[in-house]
């Protein structure tokens, strides 16, 4: 019943997704449709690393950097075209990810969060340092736009449709996943890991799958990035960065298909609203009044919506809808 | 550069991480929370104190002062944010809302403060000192003595005095101490205060060798969270050793390898430190799976 709820909702926000570009001409509130989608792919497996098996992980910025390190590599040095560089990232992901989970994932979650840190930190050097590879601080520039066989996705409702594509389909995995086996197996983890583990359930190698998930979308996430913007700097990818992420996560909330995309949609018009509004207000303030919203918001979101804004909004519906279903179905004859 | 200085560096490096990392044991034992704002009370107590300073104020005074206004943040910050979340189960929630403490903190000081990093002058002389074959600077002493002190000031609180005994209690066991009497809330308010003061404490000391700047408190957390985790997050001892680790080895990274690769040295033995004791060096051998 949840499946077939969650895929209809993905139908209508497939729907959205395809009419918006069309309404919407203007390229900013494209670029920000475009951010708020890989935003989204980059949260997504955080989502169920963090609600399901209770690991937090500050690798997100830094597996979304491999991806896109190894996308400018190979499309760049390497001359290989770009599909084969996307799949290649996402094995390159996976590999890193497994490397990292390794030693820690049948462990205690803070293992995972100083493992992750390290590994982090150890990538922002290697991308600093190996300026020969890597452009070093400066970054990488003209990383090619992202092309299958002859067509190539340049301009912004190209890469608008690449990314959220991406993203509609990873959405799409998610709840079919939550529904198999695999799904019922993570439902019980968050439960109770000695349950789960009691029904047989071999939880290091569940907690790894997720983990491997969530490394990988935030690698062709990555990617994606470089493809799109054709340059890219360490920066992006400071271990700093991963809050972010963890912020979009717990305020979309976890343990909901929809909380990487609700969370990415209000803390990105968060931010560009306070980077538009605040000058109004206060002429000379900076960014320092976005990171003080920032933080506040995810105290006042854990202090006061503990579950995130997905599941509440999901909640006051579902009731709403069971208090006026029959008044409902006879609206719905009205229209028809 | 020789050996003996490599040790004196990750010494100094080393005493402030232990004082971060004795902040966080300190409030992790006694209420399960990793406080990733941990590092922002370092930050402010440099950012504090500079400003008092530049009042005038003479340094003994200004330090006071920048210590009782941190713990009072700090307890501000229990009592609004924290102690509504003592129902909670999760202990997600309440270190994502550490990190957002961190966040709003950060966002406050570059309000006040602004991007420049503040320096400070060093506490006494300016003049290296040559101790063996290294040179070491005033203040340098005086980071490492402030951590001697400070752990000396510890052992004698928690082994001595009533309100260390009631701390121990708490930190052993929860249920038993509230059997007794001692009220846990309380208990947790000040291990808040009390690594905020630790915390402050480091950021004084430091301040005139790194500056201070507002975005510092972030990476101080992680760090201070390595070291911490590095000792087995169960005691004060072993947070020092731990923080003596991660300062040493950076400080090798740096000066036998290449300074760009530090970061990268520290924590790849760090996380083959991890592997072969996952426990942490002074951490009990058995570690919970479950």
């Amino acid at each position: 019943m949840k499946t077939k709820s969650n895929i209809k909702v993905l139908g209508i926000i497939a729907v959205l997704v395809v009419i918006l570009p069309l309404v919407v001409q203007n390229s900013y509130l494209l670029q920000i449709f475009i951010n708020i989608g890989s935003w989204t792919l980059i949260s997504l497996g955080l989502t169920i690393l963090l609600g399901y098996a209770g690991q937090i992980s500050f690798a997100q910025a830094a597996f979304m950097g491999i991806g896109a390190y190894t996308a400018a590599i190979i499309t760049v040095t390497l001359h290989w075209p770009p599909l084969l560089a996307l799949i290649t990232t996402a094995v390159i992901s996976s590999i890193m990810a497994f490397l990292v989970g390794l030693p820690v994932l049948r462990f205690k979650e803070h293992y995972l969060a100083l493992i992750t840190i390290g590994f982090s930190v150890m990538v922002f050097v290697l991308m600093n340092q190996l300026s020969d590879i890597t452009g070093g601080p400066g970054g990488f520039i003209g990383v090619p736009p992202f092309s299958i066989g002859s067509f190539v996705f340049k301009g912004d409702i190209a890469n608008y449709y690449l990314i959220w594509g991406t993203v509609l389909i990873s959405i799409f995995l998610i709840i079919n996943l939550l529904s198999s086996r695999i799904g019922r197996a993570l439902e019980t983890l968050r439960s109770s890991e000695i349950a789960a583990k009691s029904m047989g359930i071999n939880t290091f190698l569940l907690k790894m799958k997720v983990f491997i998930f969530a490394g990988v979308l935030a690698g062709i996430g990555g990617a994606l990035y470089a493809f799109q913007l054709s340059f890219i700097a360490p920066n992006t990818f400071n271990v700093l960065e991963s809050i972010t992420y963890l912020t979009i996560v717990v305020v979309g909330g976890l343990r909901s298909v929809w909380g990487a995309l609700i969370g990415a949609i209000v803390v990105t018009v968060i931010e560009k609203g306070l980077t538009h509004l605040l000058p109004l207000i206060i002429p000379d303030a900076g960014g320092e009044l976005e990171s003080i919203a920032y933080g506040l918001l995810l105290v006042l979101v854990l202090l006061f919506i503990p579950d995130g804004l997905g599941p509440t909004i999901a909640k006051s519906f579902k009731n709403k809808r069971n208090m006026t279903k029959s008044s409902k179905l006879k609206t719905l004859d009205q229209s028809n | 550069m020789n050996i003996e200085q490599v040790i004196l560096t990750g010494l100094t490096n080393g005493s402030i991480y232990a004082l971060i990392a004795v902040g966080f044991v300190i409030i992790y034992n006694v209420t399960g929370i990793i406080n990733f704002a941990q590092g922002e009370f370092t930050m402010l107590g440099a950012m504090i104190v500079i400003s008092f300073v530049d009042f005038g104020f003479n340094m003994i005074t200004a330090a006071i002062l920048t210590i009782i206004i941190v713990m009072g943040i700090s307890t501000l910050m229990y009592g609004l944010a924290i102690y509504p979340l003592k129902n909670t189960k999760n202990s997600l929630t309440t270190i994502m809302v550490t990190m957002g403490l961190g966040i709003v903190i950060t966002g406050i000081s570059l309000l006040i403060w602004g991007t420049e990093a503040r320096p400070l002058a060093p506490f006494t002389g300016n003049r290296p000192i040559t101790f063996l074959n290294a040179s070491i600077s005033h203040q340098d002493l005086w980071i490492i003595g402030s951590c001697a002190v400070l752990v000396l000031f510890i052992y004698l609180m928690f082994e001595k005095t009533y309100f260390g005994m009631a701390f121990r209690a708490c930190m052993s066991n929860k249920e038993a101490s509230r059997l007794m009497g001692i009220s846990t809330e309380v208990m947790a308010m000040l291990a808040f205060a009390l690594s905020a003061g630790i915390g402050a404490l480091a950021g004084i000391v430091m301040a005139p060798v790194t500056f201070a700047e507002y975005d510092m408190g972030m990476m101080l957390s992680l760090k201070g969270f390595v070291a911490a985790v590095l000792g087995g997050l169960t005691g004060a001892p072993a947070a020092i050793i731990g923080g003596f680790v991660l300062g040493i080895l950076e400080s090798v990274g740096t000066g036998f390898i290449s300074s760009g690769y530090n970061d990268f040295i520290a924590f790849a033995a760090l996380i083959i430190i991890m592997l072969i004791r996952p426990s942490g060096i002074l951490g009990h051998k058995s570690i919970k799976k479950v």
